[in-house]
């Protein structure tokens, strides 16, 4: 929506869904008319995923497969260490059955001056002692990857752990070489039970 | 109405239930056919066999729900129902499944099994009786699934043939529903007995016709009786527009296909959301969470047991599983308490549903086959599943549509993982209502609601495009806030001097949330009134806890009034007057309103006495963001700034965009937004903090209990399910059978 429009392309049947079209996607450089038709589509393309994976590991700097992406920038990735959360910028955050938030940078603000500064009007900002704002930076490019507005004390949410063997081995028929039966499994609080003192 | 005398009436039906088969006998044979397919429908033979006859039959039915809807509105006086279209229709199996509905309110089907299953299970066949032109009508939310007892529903029984086939339903959001605190969502609410007229099903007519007594409780119980009793007329007007439409497809079509395909279309839609699913989803677990406070302190002197402030939790977890099967959980909520946000399982349901139909019910028939494949999860005893028949409900949806939103941002990261970008966004939106009740200078009492920022809200960002203001609300796809003009004639004492888009009110992101609304009102010779709102999440906090892809989570609702002011001087003599929140602001900051006083409401208003003159502005409707907002396309902010929406303190702190305003729309200093942001990712990696050094002083403040006492009730009080007990104590390191000393349960 972002780039210039130049090559409006017609997206009328999945078929018509080319690499090239997903590479634009990624590069911001579809037109509006051509995301409508994409949201038009009567069924989606059902090998998005294997053009959309192919057309991301184009864009990072990593050999690493990519797996999956969980968010603008992060993606879980088959690295040498196993399956782990990984930043386009090449920062790794760990398995990715812990909360890659555990991985990430935080900012806190829980003062009226810090979160008027993102909420401009006090009439609608969030109010201190209520609510914290906190914002997760990737420690190796900075980028902003998460903003989660919670009352204090509140665990960090955990936005999404999928599960990648039943997805790969019974939705793609991919399965993967590493397939195992606790990849499914939420481990965050493995890694706070390790940080106490 | 007698059924004509087709060729189907000649036919012995071999199908369907015979005229003696009860309705409990149906009931029960539905349920145990009813396992993984929807009444032991394996094949759609109906479709198979001929596919073009099976959707015609399908569209005409459809087509009596739509024109039952977009007809019978105008017998309404509401601008509710008439304009706005806070309406819904069904048409019913016997056992009360919905085969289809109508535009509108669409998360009310979820109500209508509820209803029509109660008066199975309650004997309803043989006391009162169900007969041919009867009629029943309800708005309890316990019993019947309601919402909340502003949803008032109609049902009529469908017979043909001597037998009951199908019911049609209508239902929609009413004026007022005779609370102690006038409009339709009282915001003060101890239990069930000060939530309003809260009605089970009733029988309230016969041949067609409502009793007397019915429409004489409508005057007695409520303070909008001209238009709840028009509402009622609407209702049942639109059901026999489906009645009729029935006996003319069985007519055509004979009683066997609208048995059979009636069943046909529920498992077709089943199969429908799964493939969906499957074609768009990914097996695993997303989450959010959302709050909402009740600000109930200070209520003692009547409610001594609601006299505490509130802070509500819900989890949103959507769980998929390798079937394909959906399931939206909200273990660990808070449990249900003496306030107006408790909801039953209708209200939950009706809210997941709705984000099932956002986001994977495209090119599917929406009917109850959603509803027999998407699991919806609440623990008894909590706030979406109180174990206390009698709680309160009067304004669930202010909970729950925050289940809405985050179900819609959890599907939304499958949308994201599978590379169909075109169906990712934020799907948060917040709502509000002002309403009341008075006695009008010639003496006419009244109470209303009006439904304008339900009727409308800001879409949230998509992962490619802003989201745009006013214009969806994920309750109603036919989204709509009413002429100003509609609304000021059934709220004699409210006039509009302004509604207005409110600048910075948005999520910000690579990608903002559309901007929310606000409406502005002076009071003009109310006699004597009182207003109080109606509404979401409150701006303590943000409409859904967890914002996508690094954008901020939506903000809030406000309300501000003033108090004696010089408006009827600045009106009587053509001067200026405001017309947002912050015109507000600035015409009393340069004296040309005089207010005496004035409060700003990030939580819920009790009601106010407002006088001739007062002020009344309220806004709501923000969408969230996506995105880094450092990632956004400094042409865009620019043109958010030259458009009012964004300030140039806002460009340069949130988004590293520097903008010199002087030069307009030539203000866009690139160079010095490349410096800016660089600097700005400087910033971020020396202020933010490892999470595990974070954790370690969080931890000992956690230890402490070492937050306001309404956080750590909140904690306290979702501890008591294991969910976020094990949660709680598991990410903190804490024991098992950690807890707070005071429980925090009075401020």
């Amino acid at each position: 929506m972002s780039g210039e429009q130049s090559r409006l392309e017609t997206i009328e049947r999945p078929e018509e869904v080319s690499p090239r079209l997903v590479e634009r996607m990624l590069e911001g450089d579809l037109s509006w008319e051509e995301w409508r038709q994409l949201l038009k589509l009567p069924r989606k393309d059902p090998d998005r995923i294997h053009k959309y994976l192919r057309a991301l590991q184009s864009r990072v700097g990593f050999a690493d497969r990519i797996l999956m992406r969980i968010s603008d920038h992060l993606y879980i990735v088959q690295s040498p260490a196993g399956r782990i959360v990984k930043c386009d910028c090449g920062r790794e955050f760990g398995d990715y059955r812990v909360n890659w938030k555990l991985s990430a940078l935080v900012y806190i603000r829980d003062t009226a001056p810090s979160i008027t500064e993102v909420y401009r009007c006090k009439d609608f900002a969030p109010e201190p002692g209520w609510s914290e704002v906190r914002e997760y930076y990737c420690p190796g490019c900075a980028t902003q990857l998460c903003v989660e507005v919670v009352p204090p004390g509140y665990p960090p949410i955990f936005e999404f752990l999928p599960d990648l063997d039943t997805f790969y081995r019974d939705w793609l028929e991919q399965p993967l070489a590493d397939a195992a039966s606790d990849w499914y499994t939420d481990r965050t609080t493995c890694v706070t039970a390790s940080w106490k003192d | 109405m007698t059924p004509p005398n087709d060729a189907a009436l000649q036919e012995a039906p071999a199908r369907a239930a015979s005229a003696t088969t009860s309705l409990k006998t149906l009931l029960a044979e539905r349920d145990r056919l009813s396992t993984d397919c929807y009444y032991g429908v394996t094949t759609l033979q109906l479709k198979d066999a001929d596919p073009t006859r099976y959707e015609r039959f399908y569209s005409a039915l459809r087509v009596g729900l739509f024109s039952a809807r977009e007809v019978s509105k105008f017998v309404s006086a509401s601008p509710g129902s008439r304009e706005m279209g806070e309406l819904l229709f069904g048409l019913l199996t016997p056992e009360g499944d919905p085969i289809g509905i109508s535009q509108g309110l669409a998360g009310s089907l979820a109500s209508m099994p509820i209803g029509v299953r109660w008066m199975i299970v309650n004997d309803y066949e043989t006391n009162p009786g169900i007969r041919e032109g009867d009629i029943f009508s309800g708005d309890d939310p316990y019993t019947m699934g309601a919402i909340h007892p502003g949803d008032c529903f109609t049902y009529l029984p469908i017979f043909y043939a001597g037998r009951l086939v199908a019911w049609a339903t209508g239902m929609n959001h009413i004026m007022d529903v005779g609370s102690m605190i006038g409009g339709s969502w009282p915001p003060f609410s101890q239990d069930t007995f000060t939530d309003g007229f809260v009605m089970p099903l009733s029988k309230t007519g016969e041949n067609y016709e409502y009793h007397a007594w019915w429409l004489q409780v409508w005057k007695r119980r409520t303070r909008a009786a001209v238009f709840n009793i028009l509402d009622e007329k609407m209702r049942l007007s639109g059901c026999q527009m489906i009645e009729r439409k029935v006996h003319e497809v069985i007519a055509e079509f004979g009683l066997d296909y609208f048995v059979e395909g009636t069943r046909e279309i529920i498992e077709d839609g089943r199969r429908d959301v799964k493939r969906n699913i499957r074609a768009l989803a990914v097996p695993g677990r997303a989450r959010n969470a959302g709050f909402r406070t009740a600000g109930y302190t200070g209520v003692g002197v009547l409610f001594p047991l609601a006299d505490r402030e509130y802070l509500i939790h819900f989890p949103i977890e959507s769980r998929v599983d390798g079937e394909a099967g959906l399931m939206i959980d909200t273990a660990g909520a808070s449990p249900w308490g003496f306030h107006s946000y408790n909801g039953f399982p209708g209200a939950l349901h009706g809210a997941a549903y709705l984000s099932v139909m956002d986001g994977y019910a495209h090119g599917s028939k929406i009917n109850y086959g959603l509803m027999h494949h998407v699991q919806v999860g609440a623990e008894k005893g909590s706030v979406f599943n109180p174990d206390y028949e009698h709680a309160a409900a009067s304004n669930p949806w202010a909970t729950t549509v925050g289940v809405i939103s985050g179900a819609i941002n959890n599907a939304s990261r499958g949308f994201l993982a599978r590379g169909y970008l075109e169906e990712c966004w934020t799907g948060e939106a917040s709502w509000d209502g002002v309403q009341g009740s008075g006695i009008l200078p010639n003496g006419q009492g009244w109470g209303f609601t009006n439904l304008q920022f339900v009727g409308g809200s800001a879409m949230g960002a998509f992962a490619y495009k802003d989201g745009l203001p006013t214009a969806w609300t994920n309750w109603n796809h036919r989204s709509d806030i009413g002429n100003a003009e509609e609304w000021e004639y059934v709220t004699p004492a409210l006039y509009y001097i302004g509604r207005r888009l409110v600048p910075e009110y948005c999520g910000h992101g690579k990608f903002r949330g559309g901007v929310g609304h606000s409406a502005t009102y002076v009071i003009r010779n109310p006699g004597r009134l009182a207003v109080n709102r109606g509404g979401g999440t409150m701006a303590r906090g943000t409409v859904i806890a967890n914002g996508m892809a690094g954008g901020y989570p939506a903000p809030g609702v406000f309300v501000k009034t003033y108090h004696e002011t010089n408006m009827q001087k600045r009106m009587a003599a053509g001067e200026p007057f405001p017309s947002s929140p912050f015109e507000i602001d600035e015409f009393i900051g340069n004296g040309q309103l005089k207010v005496r006083r004035s409060t700003t409401w990030k939580q819920d208003t009790p009601p106010i006495e407002m006088k001739d003159g007062d002020i009344y502005t309220h806004a709501s409707g923000a969408g969230g963001g996506w995105g880094d907002p450092l990632e956004r396309l400094p042409k865009l902010v620019a043109e958010d700034i030259v458009n009012g929406w964004l300030g140039v303190e806002t460009a340069r702190e949130v988004y590293g965009v520097k903008f010199d305003a002087a030069a307009g729309g030539e203000g866009l200093d690139l160079e010095g937004t490349a410096k800016l942001r660089a600097t700005i990712r400087k910033r971020r990696l020396q202020r933010g903090v490892p999470v595990k050094d974070w954790w370690r002083v969080e931890r000992r403040r956690v230890m402490a209990g070492d937050f306001i006492t309404t956080v750590r009730a909140m904690h306290q009080e979702c501890m008591t399910f294991a969910r976020y007990r094990e949660e709680f104590t598991g990410f903190w390191g804490l024991e098992a059978d950690f807890g707070f000393d005071d429980e925090g349960e009075r401020t």
